[in-house]
């Protein structure tokens, strides 16, 4: 299904392309139009996007179905909580804490979930070891900020520089 | 260069390159795309010096879990790993991890000098092309990328090339100014940058895949003796020869990373040897280690001389000049002059450390071979965001790179290279600009294009690129 999916976004995107370019300006008539390259890129795209879908639903049709429904659950199982995870880190986590905690909180989760090792602590060690060495080295040493509400690092750095 | 700074980088680029490359699952793409970001804030000079440092190291790091773990680093080892885990089994990893340092620096040589003697003459040749060749040769690059890496399908190669076209498109455009799909977004003004699409491909999508095939840790083979010794230069020269011309050919097709270079030339190698590889030989990692390490001079001949990248890396080298406000092309000696020595030397420097390090972090890296990728992978996820983040502090990068990731990796399991996109994607505004100039020039006099004879010769090229791919969909 999601190979015909793909075919089907290369069609959809290709057919906006080409009919959203007829109303894009034209300032020196269509040699040198804007539009000119799309027209062209996405009309091949819909050609190569209805060739590929075609072929995928053929394929499909007549292949049997090889992988076990189990190997397919445990995939998609591992697949949905990296992608929650890291998109609970990004947009929720990181708009609240300190680069250093969220990415420590997330790091934990991660590990938790994917490291089949028991026990709390190497994963604990971890989490606070990587982002607090990403943290100095990106802003101690290349002076670079970081994503994030605020830094740990940082505001130790600050108020050092506060106290001297 | 040669500033303690510089060599202190070059040296920290290389190892890091040999433990990242050593690392199963973590590619040579990967390590040079995560970091880019953090050359930020350094000179331009030094942030290319550590990038070098790094491809040249992971080239060969790749090498090392192949051979003792059957787990090849990087893509590019696979064949290393189909000659030389049989040795390891056989009590000779050793041997045949003693070849992948000797002939890892000596494919670099080869490289290098290839790149040294030809750069010069590229330019000169590439001064005389005019829009209508720059168009050519720039959609011969995406053409001949999707024909390259579409594996069983071309066509998937070349949507993905195409889609990396259209993907340029947006943005404003450079001859009339007008605005084409930036939906009133700031970012998407200036277009889609290509950093963190990249870092979204080789780094999240990768992570990402990794983790959903989970596999148990593996077990090193027992590591003795690995000094390289000269008597297999001696023994494997004809290999050695044989497979630097190949490297560096393939290296400098746009788009036909050291992966295509190493296969291709393992399967030369075992018909011109009339051996069989796979049961372990070390003429078979000499084959695959020279060819994939010069494929790095191979594939900046194009990227320094014409701005199109000969592989993934390579476009990554030329993403993070464009960071720094570098753009190569043919007027390069003009435009930076002591560019090229300059490269030249980052390249010769690197080997040279590369040779040296390699000696030493082996027996090292052998101990964390065996880190699991539940490990592994969340730090990559983790580096892949800060990453995304530095290349200009801009959360709306996060996001480009959060959605090419989760799309990539939709892309990676039917079998959609990414190679093709990101050369699609770099080299778009050059077909665009080309492209819109060629007609403007020759209007009306179309027919005049065919009287010249580097078009004509690409446009064969082009024709050829496409007939190879069709052909291969008709004969599986």
């Amino acid at each position: 299904m999601v190979r015909t999916a793909i075919a089907i976004g290369f069609a959809a995107i290709s057919t906006y392309v080409l009919v959203s370019s007829f109303g894009l300006a034209r300032p020196g008539g269509w040699p040198t139009a804007p539009a000119l390259l799309p027209i062209i890129l996405s009309s091949g795209l819909l050609v190569m996007a209805v060739t590929i879908g075609w072929k995928e639903y053929r394929t499909r049709s007549s292949a049997p179905l090889q992988a076990s429904r189990k190997d397919d659950r445990s995939t998609r199982l591992a697949w949905m909580a990296a992608v929650a995870m890291t998109g609970g880190f990004y947009f929720i986590l990181l708009r609240v804490l300190p680069f250093e905690v969220a990415a420590g909180a997330f790091l934990f989760g991660m590990l938790r979930f994917f490291w089949n090792k028991p026990g709390i602590i190497r994963p604990i060690v971890i989490a606070v070891l990587i982002p607090l060495t990403l943290a100095v080295i990106f802003q101690a040493v290349f002076h670079l900020p970081l994503p994030g509400n605020g830094s740990v690092v940082q505001s130790i750095r600050d108020w050092l520089a506060l106290g001297v | 260069m040669l500033t303690v700074a510089g060599l202190f980088t070059a040296l920290a680029g290389v190892l890091l390159g040999i433990i990242w490359g050593a690392l199963p699952g973590l590619s040579v793409n990967m390590a040079m795309v995560l970091l880019v970001g953090m050359t930020y804030s350094l000179p331009p000079q030094i942030a290319i010096i550590f990038l070098i440092g790094i491809w040249v190291g992971a080239e060969f790091g790749g090498a090392i879990p192949a051979i003792l773990i059957n787990i090849p680093g990087t893509p590019a080892a696979v064949p290393t790993q189909m000659a030389g885990y049989p040795l390891a089994q056989r009590g000779e990893g050793g041997a045949a991890i003693g070849a992948a340092i000797m002939f890892s620096m000596i494919g670099n040589w080869a490289g290098l000098a290839v790149l040294v003697t030809l750069a010069p003459l590229m330019i000169i040749i590439a001064l005389d092309f005019g829009s209508w060749e720059m168009f050519l040769v720039a959609m011969f690059g995406v053409v001949i990328s999707g024909t390259l890496t579409g594996k069983e399908q071309a066509i998937k190669g070349w949507a993905m090339g195409w889609f990396g076209l259209l993907l340029s498109m947006v943005g404003t455009d450079l001859i009339h100014g007008v605005e084409r799909w930036s939906f009133g977004v700031n970012e998407l003004r200036g277009g889609i940058q290509y950093l963190p699409v990249m870092i979204g491909l080789f780094g999240l999508t990768e992570a990402l895949n990794a983790l959903t095939n989970k596999r148990q840790a593996p077990a090193a083979t027992k590591l003795k003796r690995f000094k390289p010794s000269i008597r297999l230069m001696r023994r494997y020269w004809r290999s050695a020869l044989r497979s630097s011309v190949v490297g560096t050919v393939v290296g400098a097709i746009p788009g036909a990373g050291a992966n295509i270079a190493a296969y291709v030339s393992y399967t030369i190698g075992e018909r011109a040897t009339g051996k069989k590889f796979s049961d372990g030989d070390v003429e078979g990692v000499v084959c695959s280690e020279v060819a994939n390490n010069a494929n790095i001079g191979g594939s900046l001949l194009p990227a320094t001389t014409l701005a199109i990248p000969g592989n993934s890396s390579s476009a990554i080298i030329l993403a993070a000049l464009a960071l720094h406000g570098i753009t190569l092309g043919p007027t390069v000696n003009e435009d930076h002059p002591g560019f090229l020595p300059f490269l030249f030397a980052c390249l010769l420097s690197s080997n040279i450390f590369m040779y040296c390090l390699a000696l030493g972090a082996v027996r090292p890296s052998v101990k964390i071979l065996t880190l699991p990728t539940g490990v592994i992978m969340p730090v990559v996820i983790l580096f892949a965001l800060v990453g995304a983040f530095s290349v200009s502090f801009s959360e709306f990068d996060v996001g480009v790179m959060f959605l090419t990731g989760l799309t990539g990796y939709a892309l990676l399991r039917h079998g959609y290279p990414f190679a093709p996109l990101i050369l699609g994607l770099i080299l778009g505004p050059i077909v665009d600009e080309n492209l819109r100039r060629t007609i403007l020039i020759y209007q009306g006099s179309y027919e005049q294009l065919l009287y010249r004879p580097i078009g004509d010769l690409l446009i064969v090229a082009i024709a050829c690129s496409f007939y190879l791919g069709m052909r291969r969909r008709a004969n599986p």
